[in-house]
């Protein structure tokens, strides 16, 4: 610090553009520890969740009457999985606005739509990612159990491919989702707490009051839930899925239409507030 | 340059920054003077397009910062030394800034050298001291070799040496005929880095002038002692002449030079101990620049409660 003669270096001619704000942003989101955390634990969760329910089948093969379609095995970690890529999403808008890091950010790339477009980029081309290769290593663990009791995952069977693959884009959407949330909350603990009640108390929630009152409505709505709707895509073997009486493909477009209204939300009042 | 017009800040009903207007030119280094709460952060923030202004403009050379192709060439930007992930490397925060311009991975590491980093740069943001961060806040404002440079209290934290690389930083960036526009609270900081100063309390401005003019004020004090006091009181005791007395002996005389005070005492036999040309300093010009407006806020609501 006594020089104050500088080489400068600083290339033919910076600019500030779409492309250089998502490599921005992935430079941000794999240099914290959360994002290996969070990517770790997704795919544990995943993959120990997909292992143990084969296994078990073992004991419960011979009895039950109607198998476990072994594309919900795959896929069943996703309710968990789900909080962990939730919150993935949430912090990479909170966490710049705990430390304000969001101001270095927006002095450095003031235009607001473009900085939250290529974090929302990034978010959901890394959750993909994770869910998909959580998904692909579920299947290898899990399979060699399940063709051993002869209920393999059959990868000529259109239902089942679309259970698996359906389930890596549901936690993607849920992940953008969380985008959203966060920006619009701006607080950690807040944006969470909502990720949380919207895909895992709400539907609880449901179920008990409908439980207690036993009413049509209620039923319908709960068939609309982000996470009911949205998990469509995962069912199986005609089994009537999750509660919900959407078609899979149905499902899950009407939760990409949560996280599309999620996102809007986010860009307006993001481009709007200082700071 | 940056040229505010009318630039307005208000919070609900609380006016921060209140319909002022100022210009800081190229080649200059510029002092942005103000108690805390005066409204320098507010007005850097609206200069960067980080608060929308309530009304009124401010340009960085001609454009809204916000609709350059390249703002961090136009204007670096030291803000806040805290706004930084404490999980991340100095390094890393850096390149992701870089990464907004596509500035490559030498100009990172010659701001991090520049700024006395080298050693620090793959340790986590988090263990740094202020004024470590204060450093790396700079860093970051240099990245893209800007025409415009903004330091909010940019020697909070540092060491003698950093405050006067600071300085020296600065002066250099002027000398190239840059803009240089640095806040503080520290009247000395400014004194000593700063051409001109601009003056602000309460979200107005309370002066815009080079820091020569604003030391030049005509109000030098002579500092008196003598072994009659009293008489010396009354003799001087005239239009424009004003005399205070701080302790026995002891007199502050201001509107009569030390010439002639010494002519007038020496005439009727007055003793004169020790007569000081008290010289102005900038210290004394802000403060009684900001206790004026302090004076005038506190007027204001007595006036308020007597009418009640």
């Amino acid at each position: 610090m006594t020089a104050v003669t500088e080489q400068r270096t600083i290339g033919s001619r910076p600019r500030l553009t779409y492309p250089h704000l998502v490599r921005s942003e992935w430079i941000k989101l794999r240099t914290v520890r959360s994002t290996v955390w969070i990517g770790t634990t997704t795919l544990g969760v995943m993959v120990g969740i997909a292992a143990l329910l084969a296994w078990g089948i073992k004991g419960i093969a011979d009895t039950s009457e109607q198998p476990i379609p072994s594309a919900t095995i795959l896929t069943a970690g996703v309710t968990l999985a789900q909080l962990a890529l939730g919150v993935l999403g949430a912090i990479a808008v909170t966490s710049e606005y705990a430390n304000g890091s969001m101001r270095s950010t927006l002095a450095a790339a003031p235009r607001r739509s473009g900085v939250l477009g290529a974090k929302a980029f990034v978010v959901g081309v890394t959750t993909l990612a994770i869910a998909t290769v959580s998904t692909v290593l579920a299947f290898l663990v899990s399979q060699p159990i399940l063709t051993s009791e002869g209920t393999a995952i059959d990868l000529a069977d259109g239902e089942q491919v679309r259970a698996v693959l359906g389930g890596a884009l549901y936690l993607t959407l849920v992940a953008l989702f969380s985008v959203g949330i966060g920006a619009i909350v701006r607080h950690t603990a807040g944006a969470i707490c909502v990720v949380v009640g919207v895909f895992f108390a709400l539907p609880v929630l449901f179920q008990i009051v409908q439980a207690i009152l036993g009413l049509d409505w209620l039923a319908r709505i709960y068939g609309y839930l982000p996470s009911v709707a949205g998990q469509q895509v995962m069912t199986v073997g005609g089994s009537g899925g999750f509660g919900s009486s959407l078609d899979p493909w149905a499902g899950l477009a009407v939760l990409a239409g949560y996280t599309a209204l999620s996102l809007t939300a986010a860009f307006i009042v993001f481009g709007r507030r200082d700071d | 340059m940056i040229e505010a017009r009318g630039l307005t800040k208000r919070y609900g009903d609380r006016v921060a920054v209140d319909d002022i207007s100022f210009t800081v030119r190229p080649g200059a280094v510029t002092g942005f003077l103000g108690p805390n709460g005066a409204g320098k952060s507010t007005t850097m923030r609206m200069i960067l397009g980080l608060a929308r202004p309530s009304a009124g403009t401010v340009t960085i050379d001609g454009r809204r910062f916000v609709d350059g192709p390249s703002p961090l060439t136009q204007a670096g930007a030291l803000l806040d030394a805290k706004g930084v992930h404490p999980g991340r490397s100095a390094y890393h925060h850096l390149a992701a800034l870089a990464a907004t311009h596509g500035i490559p991975k030498r100009r990172i590491l010659e701001v991090i050298d520049l700024t006395g980093l080298s050693a620090v740069a793959d340790r986590r943001v988090g263990g740094f001291s202020l004024g470590m961060g204060q450093r790396l806040g700079i860093a970051a404002a240099l990245l893209g070799d800007p025409q415009v440079l903004i330091l909010d209290e940019p020697v909070n934290g540092l060491d003698p040496e950093g405050v006067r690389w600071v300085r020296t930083l600065a002066r250099h960036y002027a000398g190239e005929g840059r803009t240089v526009f640095l806040s503080s609270h520290l009247m000395s900081e400014v004194a000593l880095t700063a051409d001109h100063v601009i003056v602000i309390g309460r979200g107005r401005i309370l002066a815009d002038a080079s820091v020569a003019e604003l030391v030049g004020d005509p109000k030098e004090a002579t500092r008196v002692r003598t072994t009659r006091p009293a008489d010396l009181a009354a003799l001087l005791g005239r239009d424009g002449v004003s005399i205070s007395s701080e302790a026995p002996g002891v007199l502050e005389i201001t509107g009569a030079d030390a010439a002639t005070i010494a002519a007038e005492a020496a005439s009727a036999g007055i003793v004169l101990l020790e007569l000081t040309p008290l010289a102005s300093t900038l210290e004394d010009a802000y403060l009684a620049l900001t206790r004026d407006e302090v004076e005038y806020r506190s007027d204001a609501r007595m006036a308020e409660e007597a009418t009640r």
